[in-house]
């Protein structure tokens, strides 16, 4: 029973641990916008 | 045939008979490969494409992302369209556009208005605009609370006339960005950072003894199948 408790408890802080680390250390979701400009937007005023 | 023909006896000089009538059936229009000279006002002639590049969700408190402005020319950007229907190339008006890379300086200028977070730098950025190179643009952000923020990136081009030395300048792109700085209900990323290490280590010594009898569940399991 005891056993079985400590198992438990382990791998229940351990899942809690790794969500953490992988909440904190992955990679920030990023945005791309792409605009074509034209040679008539790049004239002198 | 009756194009090469016509020709040959001298009657396509008169201006009724050099273009073929569309009614007239088996003659193909001849193809159109002479384009309308116009002139036009100085510009650069590259198409160019602006990449700009940031993060839309980031960790508030500890960490820095960078937002990325590319100024590149266009491979694919054609001044002059072009189209080809059944064979016939069709040339558009080419605009004649006078290079001002030969009569100015030019010079990107770019600036991230971020109101409430930490831009590095804050101020403009400059770089020299050179035929077919591009310019790139980096700002180091870092948001100290969580929060959506919201701001704009502008990108001007400045002209400074060779001969007279005179300046313009012109707005090219302004694009509004919005970034969100979230934190792990309510806890520093630090915190959680600590936490996970540390909970990782006590998991792992909790767990240690249990390991034999874990690798041999498994390949208990492994053998039956």
């Amino acid at each position: 029973m005891k056993k079985k408790i400590r198992l438990f408890l382990a791998i229940f802080i351990l899942t809690i641990s790794i969500a953490l680390l992988i909440w904190a250390y992955s990679p920030n979701p990023r945005e791309t916008r792409v605009q074509s400009i034209a040679p008539a937007e790049m004239q002198l005023p | 045939m009756l194009i090469c023909a016509s020709i040959a006896c001298g009657v396509g000089s008169s201006p009724e008979h050099s273009a073929p009538l569309p009614s007239d059936p088996g003659i193909e229009p001849a193809p159109t490969s002479q384009p309308t000279q116009i002139a036009a006002v100085p510009a650069i002639p590259e198409t160019r494409r602006l990449t700009l590049e940031f993060p839309s969700k980031m960790r508030a408190g500890v960490e820095a992302d960078i937002v990325r402005l590319t100024l590149e020319v266009d491979e694919l950007g054609n001044i002059t369209p072009t189209a080809e229907i059944e064979g016939n190339t069709v040339v558009g008006e080419t605009i004649e556009i006078p290079d001002l890379y030969e009569t100015h300086n030019v010079t990107a200028e770019a600036r991230l208005d971020l109101a409430g977070m930490q831009v590095q730098p804050a101020d403009a950025i400059y770089e020299p605009l050179k035929r077919g190179q591009s310019a790139t643009f980096y700002w180091s952000i870092s948001p100290q609370e969580t929060g959506t923020y919201r701001g704009t990136v502008w990108l001007h081009l400045n002209f400074a006339d060779k001969s007279t030395g005179e300046q313009s300048r012109i707005a090219v792109s302004a694009q509004i960005v919005e970034i969100e700085a979230v934190d792990f209900f309510g806890l520093s990323v630090n915190l959680v950072r600590t936490s996970g290490v540390i909970g990782s280590i006590i998991g792992g010594v909790v767990g240690f003894p249990f390991i034999e009898d874990i690798i041999k569940f498994l390949f208990k399991r492994r053998k039956k199948s």
